[in-house]
């Protein structure tokens, strides 16, 4: 009889077992939250006081995902709004009033906005990245042709994917300064054609409904998004660290330095640099890349750079209290030593590739060194699995 | 000579061959389940018929998946499992299972797994074993039910089982695993989301420590204690707990039932006469077998002493016990070159993690370009491809061939490769400077891994 129940019993637990061996569905994960976690905390974690005295001792997963999706992407994508309000304005003004100053103005206000989406290009997440948020904002190169055809159609669908390298920032650029060798023939190409103006309202509206969009969709899933922190395929705080890690080597080392310099094709390919058309932000856009990165590393309030919060960086200083050599501060030196080698390159990549290719394969290195750090040793002692999706991005 | 003599003769006694049986229906029964468990998995496609590169095994390149077919290839691997299991037309099925599996394995080594290894090694000695002599369909088939056989056939696999969990409580035995709980404390750690034991318990060192000793404890005296008579059901207490507790903890799939079952073959044959008559009972519902059983009236012993497969079995045992030192002719730290790691019963000893890129050089003109590892390989690939130097040579040879015969001339491979080991910061791999193409595959050193900054004591 014993022999019975017990074989029952086996057979029971051998079927009961199976679900839990591989990655656990994603219905599973939403129900099981992380108990380690205090439930009442404000929305800012706790100021930069502090993190001094804490970041060693305690740590918490759910405050970290709390400081970020307040503290970084919703003011990012705030800024992001607005700006992209006072391109829209701008448009509008130029678009009755042609003129010179109203295209440099325009031209100022798309600088600023394009420095803003730098800001969450990042959190390629949720519904940003249902919505291909980041496809159809900046996607570079532009393709030119294709623009030219929708301009002379007057009818095309931004969604369709053949459409999402027609539009956003780049296309933006293209229109505002790749009409013409210099500003006066650039204008003249705008004020006699209507259509373009036409195509570059329509495509600034559509990144107005996009961000708004993604916005909303932060903020109504805020509370329920932090609290997904287990360590599974499927949880935020995971798809938060790949997302980072994704967005360093694919956004930002292989699109702004890898591609361009020929990391991947033997040849160096000036024109794949972002900001290709204005001829003289690559490196301010990119700046604002590494600014971005460091932020989120760190912890530093997008608004306030003297509130700091949980983050990678406490999580593993956490993780490593009893080490003496933080992965952290090896992060953080490399990170520097990255953005001091893109500060000596010249403004525009393409005429830096143009005269000193090395100097950007020099760059290149100086950010791939914390490639290692971020997919190896991090990773290593949070034991977080990549999950990369898809690995293009041109 | 008296004590060979003593054990010659230990072998060759006859016994009941119920436990044997019993295990054919275990063993069976796991592997008909693991194949249908593969193929709901959907990991046929994606492990099996999706890369277009397939990491192989040193001479067995010529092994390669069979597109589509290899479909077939499971179906057959699953009906002959089940033919085992009900112990019909035994020889053939076990040899087709035999042949149908290892040929599975063998299309790519991304997949290895010590548990696969060890079904491979168990179907071969089976397919010698007359594991159909009683309950088994066969014994209807042919009209006579064996009642006794010779000893060693059991004890045969008894040996393969003691020799998975000595060596792989052995290989515990170093410095990693004992005095720093690695890589035990990354995993306990990073179980933070485990109910009721992750937030607290796999959050001590303590904890660490414990499980790291007692899983080295355990692997060592698990079977002796299954040996012992007086310690058999306390034994097994064990490896049910310990085998439960590290299939909900781990993504190990089938082993640790494949474990808990094959231990029953240390049981006595009293039990399996309890089991076998349990299974007897439900089967009896069936008035098929009714009638059957009443016609098998021929009763027959599979006594003699079958000095060549005796011998046989010796040997594969004798091979399994030496394999595992092979890494005693490389020189460095083994798990940092992998050179005679597989195929040793080291289980869950390493954490390792690698990021290892290969740059095309055109020797003459000096351009070069980087290549991107997701156009040819899979996640899973690439992942392992990382770490483990075979993979990154013969990832390299391929990469050679692939961008000769897409007209680039003078190519050299090199790599930039960095991997961390057992919570240890990452330190560069693979000797940057070295021209892979140059650098044969095989079994010799490979020269070209750099050193381990560090020192592992143990085995």
């Amino acid at each position: 009889m014993r022999i019975t129940k017990f074989l029952i019993f086996l057979l029971i637990f051998v079927l009961a077992c199976q679900k839990s061996d591989d990655v656990l569905s994603n219905q599973d994960q939403t129900n099981l939250t992380n108990n380690t976690q205090t439930e009442e905390s404000s929305e800012n974690s706790y100021d930069s006081e502090s993190s001094e005295t804490n970041s060693d001792k305690t740590f918490s997963r759910e405050e970290m995902l709390r400081f970020i999706v307040n503290q970084i992407i919703i003011p990012a994508y705030d800024n992001l709004d607005t700006s992209l309000g006072e391109l829209k304005t701008s448009f509008n003004l130029f678009n009755t009033d042609v003129t010179e100053e109203n295209l440099t103005d325009l031209r100022n206000k798309w600088l600023n906005s394009y420095k803003s989406w730098q800001h969450v290009e990042m959190y390629n997440i949720g519904k940003a990245m249902e919505t291909y948020f980041w496809h159809k904002s900046n996607i570079y190169p532009v393709d030119t042709e294709r623009v030219n055809i929708n301009i002379e159609n007057g009818s095309y669908n931004l969604e369709n994917p053949n459409n999402f390298s027609a539009q956003g920032f780049p296309t933006i650029e293209y229109l505002l300064y790749g009409q013409g060798d210099d500003t006066s023939e650039n204008l003249n190409k705008l004020s006699d054609n209507v259509k373009k103006r036409d195509y570059l309202g329509t495509i600034i509206d559509a990144l107005i409904d996009n961000t708004k969009t993604v916005l909303s969709d932060w903020n109504s899933v805020k509370d329920e998004f932090i609290t997904s922190t287990e360590n599974s395929a499927s949880s935020n705080l995971n798809m938060m660290v790949n997302d980072f890690i994704y967005y360093y080597e694919k956004n930002f080392r292989t699109n702004k330095f890898g591609i361009p310099g020929g990391v991947w094709s033997s040849k160096e390919l000036p024109d794949r640099v972002e900001g290709y058309f204005s001829e003289s932000f690559s490196k301010e856009l990119a700046l604002e890349g590494m600014t971005s990165i460091k932020n989120f590393f760190n912890g530093v309030s997008y608004q306030d750079n003297e509130l700091k919060g949980y983050c990678l960086k406490s999580y593993l200083d956490y993780i490593e209290s009893a080490s003496n050599e933080l992965l952290s501060d090896e992060i953080n030196a490399k990170l520097d030593i990255a953005e001091n080698s893109i500060k000596e390159l010249e403004n525009n990549f393409a005429s830096q590739i143009n005269s000193d290719l090395t100097a950007i394969l020099r760059t290149y290195d100086d950010i791939q060194a914390t490639v290692v750090h971020l997919k190896v040793d991090m990773l290593h002692v949070l034991n977080i699995n990549v999950d990369y999706v898809d690995a293009d991005g041109d | 000579m008296q004590l060979v003599n003593k054990f010659k003769s230990y072998l060759s006694e006859n016994v009941n061959p119920t436990p044997l049986a019993f295990f054919r229906v275990c063993f069976g029964f796991m592997m008909f389940f693991g194949i249908l468990r593969f193929w709901v998995k959907g990991w046929i496609e994606s492990l099996y018929i999706e890369p277009s590169f397939h990491f192989s095994y040193y001479g067995f390149s010529w092994i390669d998946d069979l597109g589509v077919y290899t479909y077939i290839l499971f179906i057959v691997c699953g009906l002959s499992a089940l033919l085992v299991m009900i112990g019909l037309f035994y020889r053939t099925s076990i040899i087709l299972f035999f042949l149908s599996f290892t040929y599975i394995e063998l299309i790519d080594k991304t997949t290895y797994l010590n548990h696969y290894y060890f079904v491979s090694v168990l179907s071969f000695l089976l397919c010698f074993i007359p594991a159909n002599a009683t309950f088994s369909l066969d014994n209807l088939r042919k009209k006579i039910d064996y009642s006794h056989i010779p000893r060693y056939y059991i004890t045969a696999i008894q040996g393969l089982i003691i020799i998975v969990y000595f060596y792989s409580g052995f290989a515990k035995v170093n410095s990693d695993w004992l005095i720093k709980a690695q890589p035990l404390s990354i995993w306990l750690f990073s179980k933070y989301d485990m109910p009721l034991l992750g937030d607290y318990l796999f959050q001590q060192s303590w904890m660490h420590y414990l499980m790291s000793w007692g899983g080295m404890l355990y692997d060592l005296t698990i079977p002796f204690m299954l040996l012992n008579k007086k310690f058999r059901w306390f034994a097994f207490t064990l490896v049910l707990f310990f085998h439960l507790f590290t299939a909900i903890l781990f993504p190990i799939g089938m082993f640790p039932y494949i474990m808990i079952l094959s231990t029953l073959i240390f049981f006595s044959e009293d039990f399996h006469k309890k089991v076998i008559a349990f299974f007897y009972k439900i089967i009896k519902i069936l008035p098929l077998f009714k009638r059957s059983e009443n016609n098998l009236v021929k009763r027959g012993k599979i006594k003699i002493f079958d000095k060549p497969i005796a011998i046989l079995l010796g040997i594969v045992i004798l091979i399994q016990i030496l394999l595992p030192f092979r890494y005693l002719l490389y020189p460095g730290e083994l798990f940092w070159h992998e050179q005679g790691y597989r195929f040793s019963w080291r289980v869950m000893l390493m954490e390792k993690r690698g990021y290892t890129q290969f740059k095309i050089v055109d020797s003459v003109t000096k351009k070069q370009f980087y290549v991107k590892n997701e156009d040819f390989l899979t996640k899973f690939q690439e992942k392992q491809m990382s770490f483990q130097p075979d993979f990154i040579l013969e990832f390299a040879h391929h990469l050679g061939s692939f961008y000769t015969n897409h007209g680039h001339k003078n190519i050299e491979v090199y790599t930039d490769s960095y991997v961390a080991l057992n919570g240890r910061k990452s330190q560069q791999f693979i000797d940057p400077n070295i021209n892979l193409l140059e650098q044969p595959n095989g079994f010799g050193n490979k020269e070209w891994i750099l050193p381990f900054n560090d020192e592992i004591k143990g085995f």
